[in-house]
């Protein structure tokens, strides 16, 4: 299922999330932090496509907390540029 | 508000419009950091032009409470929107403060210096007095000298 809500967009297949997150507002590095930290609940990759979008793909080891994942995986990415850019 | 706040009842969340020239994305991102704890946030946009973030509720909202969310989130930008702009304001003031501050601090610690230097210049001296000859008896103390004659003159 691929759903499209106004430029934020997010698919989901078996235990998989995928969603797109815009490269002005998030950094790699936070979001491979966020990755790393996020280990021993879901596997991911991040990839840089040619646009002006980062496609994350994340596999939930609990398929049950998939929704949850995606937001949560932002919102750990957002804290963790808020916490550099108090540094 | 139709314009700046589009709430969707349904998925559970706000998309609120921010014009980026009237607020920087820092403070966007400050405020965005109040509302980790009672929304998921996504960026979207043009950080040039028009920022959009998305607020999805932690738990079930209705539209009232949706719009409510939307609204506290353009408070908190204006409440750091004018945060931004008064340190930036009292930039200059902050740093004279700092510089007066660090200045009486160093003037503390060359003041303790010098304190340390009389201590072991005083220290020398102590050492050294044994060693100094004294043959005229000035440095013996007062009661050593006459104190005993005093005695004697009474009696």
């Amino acid at each position: 299922m691929v759903t499209k809500r106004k430029k934020i967009q997010t698919s989901e297949r078996e235990g998989e999330v995928c969603f797109f997150l815009n490269k002005e507002f998030y950094t790699l590095k936070e979001m491979r932090e966020a990755l790393n930290d996020f280990k021993f609940v879901c596997e991911g990759k991040i990839e840089e496509t040619p646009g002006k979008m980062f496609k994350i793909v994340l596999k939930s080891k609990d398929s049950s907390k998939l929704n949850m994942l995606e937001h949560e995986f932002c919102n750990y990415s957002l804290g963790l540029m808020k916490n550099n850019m108090c540094i | 508000m139709g314009e700046f706040l589009k709430v969707n009842e349904q998925e559970n969340y706000v998309l609120a419009s921010i014009n980026s020239k009237i607020y920087s994305l820092d403070v966007i991102y400050t405020a965005a950091y109040v509302f980790l704890e009672k929304a998921y946030l996504i960026f979207d946009g043009d950080p040039k032009k028009e920022v959009l973030v998305k607020l999805t509720a932690k738990r079930k909202c209705s539209w009232e409470e949706l719009e409510i969310l939307g609204k506290d989130f353009f408070n908190e930008l204006i409440n750091y929107g004018f945060h931004k702009k008064q340190s930036e304001q009292n930039k200059q003031i902050k740093q004279i403060i700092l510089q007066r501050a660090l200045l009486t601090n160093l003037g503390d610690e060359i003041k303790l210096e010098e304190d340390l230097n009389e201590l072991e210049f005083l220290k020398i001296l102590e050492e050294d007095s044994g060693e100094i000859e004294d043959p005229e008896g000035i440095a013996i103390p007062w009661e050593e000298k006459y104190g005993n004659k005093k005695k004697k003159n009474s009696n």
